[in-house]
């Protein structure tokens, strides 16, 4: 038994496409049901209210949303379409948030905009978020047929909050990475200066090769990674990184002064 | 945040989840099958079969 998948194709991924599973509870269990040899639907993950597992590798087609299947990436969410909008963020808030960290790092791996798309959008190939409603609703703009009749994930989904909490997400994690790179080049350009300084030799050896490759090692895994996933992966030893820097920042100062 | 393919386990089974999932169970529905409509064409059910899935 295995994961149902198929080819890309030739079409660039330019849709983030969320589905409900309308069954499991567990991503554990929804995991298990898209394994059955039966079952001709999968996922490339499944969220619930605790953790978001990966089911079909980016690299391939899930069986999830029928013709855009080789041009989207998907996320099944433990829950369901009849749930309401209240009980989506106060009762299920962890899997709005998993959802949001899931939508940025996808859009940021596949270079999409971070757009909740509306059916009509669909016709004309925009790129960005989508419900599998949308696909449902606007894919006769596109194709001259109404493609499937699922209706997911539902019309209380609160896809206000999803997107505003992945757009915030997003400043910060700019604004953050900005700061740590202006610091690197102060860093560098003062110690540089000062007797006896720091070089970037140093800086790259100790600090950033090590980060580099955790990058890489996780672009390798299976499920193919993300810049941000290794971000989030590794934020420990960034916010390390972030701790010398400040230090040697504040030393190479002290140095630089007459 | 989604590294490792997660290999299922019988203990992580939940059966009345899977009895009442609508998601991809053809025999309830036909417009249910998530497959691209391309598996349906002689081309699509031929590369199935040559790679035993389907």
């Amino acid at each position: 038994m295995a994961y149902k998948s198929s080819p890309r194709g030739s079409s660039p991924v330019y849709m983030i496409a969320v589905h409900t599973a309308e069954g499991a509870k567990t991503a554990e269990a929804l995991g298990n049901y898209f394994w059955r040899d039966d079952v001709q639907a999968s996922s490339h993950v499944g969220i619930d209210d605790t953790k978001t597992l990966a089911y079909v590798p980016y690299d391939r087609a899930a069986w999830t949303i029928r013709e855009a299947n080789p041009v989207t990436d998907n996320a099944e969410l433990c829950g369901f379409a009849a749930w309401t909008r209240d009980e989506w963020i106060n009762q299920h808030a962890g899997v709005l948030h998993q959802l949001a960290d899931w939508i940025r790092s996808r859009c940021q791996a596949r270079g999409i905009p971070t757009n909740k798309l509306v059916p009509v959008q669909i016709g004309y190939q925009v790129w960005g978020v989508i419900g599998h409603a949308d696909w449902t609703y606007g894919s006769s703009g596109l194709l001259g047929y109404q493609d499937g009749s699922h209706t997911d994930p539902g019309t209380n989904f609160p896809w206000d909050y999803v997107m505003a909490r992945v757009t915030a997400q997003e400043d910060d994690l700019n604004s953050h990475q900005d700061m740590m790179l202006t610091k690197v080049y102060q860093c560098f350009f003062e110690s540089k200066a000062a007797p006896g300084g720091l070089t970037l030799y140093d800086f790259l050896t100790k600090y950033l090769v090590p980060l580099y490759q955790a990058h890489l090692e996780s672009v390798n895994a299976p499920g193919g990674e993300t810049v941000h996933d290794a971000v989030w992966v590794n934020r420990s030893a960034i916010g390390e990184v972030d701790g010398k820097l400040d230090s040697l920042l504040s030393r190479a100062s002290g140095k630089a002064a007459p | 945040m989604t590294g490792e393919i997660y290999t299922p386990r019988e203990e992580d089974r939940d059966p009345k989840a899977e009895d009442v999932m609508r998601m991809g169970r053809v025999d309830l529905d036909p417009n249910n099958d998530l497959r691209d409509p391309w598996f349906h064409t002689a081309a699509g059910k031929r590369w199935l079969a040559e790679r035993g899935e389907g």
